[in-house]
């Protein structure tokens, strides 16, 4: 189901509405990938043409290598929604999410289920570390929200978990998630919104 | 988000009574269990159907046992 929602228009520096979908499907997730996949090429080529290394770009664009088109296999499955948000027809930002498999590691609710945000991922034209001059503002803030909406309609209190990226743990760290030691798998570490930060980031005060 | 239809659900006893443990197990309404439900038996089926197969393992016993649905 699509809905209004708004983000940061840098260049006019007011907010806009935009499109959000919680059902984003296989034919979405390839025409969104269809657009950022150029981008997060060029954003490579560029730094290549820098003089920097294979390693360094891996740390400088550590999602770089992503391919919605592999994910599109899950789209449609109820335990695994797919929640994106657009201009027009251009999509600004992707999130995937997994429903009740993982578990959360704070009090109070240790133990309990929770939404794990498996990807998320803002259109490469929105991030200062791919062009110089991003777009909007917010989507991710906003892709959060809906996982913390799904998370309360569930009756898990809005309680949302992720394994972040080097690159992305300030920003959820920004959105009241916290890291929690000793969970993290890969190089990635596990941060968690709590019930209390979840209702504080909706109400706009983390 | 996404609009929600009501329907009825005619559980006998034990099935309501399996329910009711869920839900005071994991601190959710009727509704919420029953959707956790459906989208692990979508999960599973979609997944048999790809040719995958799910195990339960119990490292301590060293014992492996896969799980056939009917």
């Amino acid at each position: 189901m699509e809905q209004d929602v708004t983000i940061w228009e840098r260049e006019s520096q007011r907010l806009i509405t935009a499109v959000f979908n919680d059902e984003v499907g296989a034919t979405d997730l390839a025409k969104a990938e269809s657009q950022w996949k150029p981008v997060r090429d060029a954003a490579v080529d560029r730094l290549k043409a820098n003089g920097k290394s294979e390693r360094e770009i891996g740390m400088m664009l550590q999602h770089a290598h992503w391919d919605w088109l592999q994910k599109a296999p899950y789209a449609g499955l109820l335990a695994m929604p797919c929640l994106g948000i657009r201009v027009k027809e251009e999509w600004q930002g992707l999130a995937m999410i997994e429903l009740g498999v993982k578990r959360a590691e704070l009090q109070p609710d240790q133990g309990k289920e929770i939404v794990c945000i498996e990807f998320l991922e803002v259109a490469p034209w929105n991030l200062k570390s791919m062009v110089d001059k991003p777009k909007y503002k917010l989507v991710g803030s906003r892709l959060v929200e809906a996982a913390v909406q799904i998370s309360i309609s569930e009756s898990w209190h809005g309680r949302v978990g992720l394994f972040a990226l080097p690159q992305a743990e300030q920003f959820y760290q920004g959105c009241g998630m916290v890291k929690v030691e000793g969970a993290g798998r890969k190089g990635m570490q596990w941060y968690e919104m709590s019930r209390g930060a979840a209702q504080a980031f909706i109400s706009g005060g983390a | 988000m996404t609009t929600k239809k009501t329907m009825t659900l005619n559980l006998a006893d034990r099935e309501m009574e399996v329910l009711e443990q869920l839900c005071r197990k994991k601190d959710l309404s009727k509704t919420a269990v029953i959707r956790q439900a459906l989208r692990l038996y979508q999960m599973v089926e979609v997944r048999f159907e790809r040719g995958e197969k799910l195990y339960f393992e119990d490292e301590l016993e060293k014992k492996k046992g896969e799980l056939l649905l009917l």
